[in-house]
């Protein structure tokens, strides 16, 4: 993965990590391989960890053990209602600032503007 | 599940021993450190499964990486502070015994301090350090052995680059720098304080390892065998050769 795709991951992990847990329940390496499933390779695997323990200490996450067939009990994770809270928040932000990007690298909302202005500065110079 | 080969399985060990160690350092309560540690080797251990390797998980720089999880943990100065004590306790009862070795050999009533002493511990916790954080280098040296050869390596090279700083700047290092001096009831005094201190710590580390093994109490028995003392016994077998080995050097010293 290149650099620009890391670091817009990074920016957006704990928002990808929520709404991993929100569709169901699971571990940190179930989190990986979804995300990795998606199109999302991290380059540390390990940097969920950091992310998971700030979503917990926020109240968005909650952690409980459950027993394993190949060995020790494994953590998981599952979305508390403030989590589902946050998501939404984070979804709505995040589909406005896509907008917003998609927009200027298209041009779209530029050329109306540009155009708009243009059109002022002519009707004055007349 | 498949099993590991040995050197894969002791690189996993040593990366997560490492990270604990420092977490244990930065004062992170021990229910959470044994979440993280269950956490982190059990995605090592899957993560090799994969085919993976451990840099893929704990990235380029480990010690960032554990300090990176350490940090968002919040960590309570006070609750990495046992290690602390631990080093208080050590050097009161090198200090105590070795005293009243002296006073029983040279039959003398007065106790001399030199600088050996915190030369002794500067140079034993450099090595300690050394020893433990030695598996962050895991996922680049293989072989135990050879991370352990490096990490010697570093710390006689940083032994001998003190002694040669210290020559070159004519400072003359002398071990035999008395520091302090103090008479046999003040030895006495300070037997009875490292005593106390040893038990106040002894059961601090035994709560700690009883809480982490999910026990109530470190009485407590199953099967009338006490359970998960494995820690607290390595703790009290290490520290009894470590304040051995020192009382040896001066007791040999005297008769020389």
């Amino acid at each position: 993965m290149d650099t620009r795709s890391t670091q817009l991951l990074k920016g957006t992990l704990d928002m990808c990590l929520l709404a991993t847990i929100a569709r169901r329940p699971c571990y940190g390496y179930e989190m990986v391989q979804q995300l990795a499933q998606q199109g999302l390779d991290l380059v540390s695997e390990g940097s969920i960890y950091p992310l998971l323990s700030r979503l917990q200490q926020n109240g968005y996450i909650e952690s409980y053990l459950v027993p394993s067939n190949d060995g020790p009990k494994r953590k998981y994770y599952r979305l508390l209602p403030n989590g589902a809270k946050q998501l939404a928040q984070w979804q709505a932000e995040w589909e406005k600032f896509a907008h917003s990007v998609e927009q200027v690298l298209k041009g779209d909302g530029l050329d109306e503007a540009v155009r708009s202005t243009n059109t002022t500065t002519d009707l004055r110079s007349r | 599940m498949k099993l590991l080969d040995q050197q894969t399985q002791q690189q996993i060990s040593d990366l997560v021993n490492a990270c604990v160690s420092y977490w244990d350092l930065r004062g992170i309560p021990p229910h959470r450190i044994i979440e993280m540690r269950l956490e982190l080797e059990q995605h090592l251990q899957q993560a090799i499964y994969d085919g993976k390797s451990l840099e893929a998980v704990v990235g380029a720089n480990p010690p960032a990486f554990a300090e990176e999880w350490a940090r968002e943990m919040h960590p309570s100065f006070f609750t990495g502070k046992l290690v602390l004590l631990q080093a208080l306790v050590f050097v009161l009862s090198t200090v105590s015994s070795t005293a009243l070795i002296e006073h029983l050999l040279s039959h003398s009533p007065l106790f001399k301090l030199t600088f050996l002493y915190p030369w002794y511990f500067i140079m034993l916790g450099f090595f300690s350090l050394l020893a433990r954080w030695a598996g962050f280098l895991s996922p680049r040296i293989k072989t135990r052995e050879k991370r352990q050869v490096l990490a010697f390596a570093v710390y006689a090279f940083a032994v001998i680059l003190f002694l040669l700083i210290d020559r070159l700047l004519g400072m003359k290092l002398r071990f035999d720098l008395v520091l302090l001096s103090w008479s046999w009831p003040i030895t006495a005094l300070l037997l009875v304080g490292s005593i106390a201190f040893f038990y106040l710590n002894l059961w601090l580390v035994s709560d700690k390892e009883m809480l982490l093994a999910g026990s109530k109490s470190f009485f407590c028995k199953e099967n009338n065998r006490p359970v998960g003392r494995a820690q607290t016994v390595q703790y009290i077998k290490t520290f009894t050769l470590l304040v051995a080995i020192f009382d040896f050097v001066v007791l040999l010293a005297q008769l020389l």
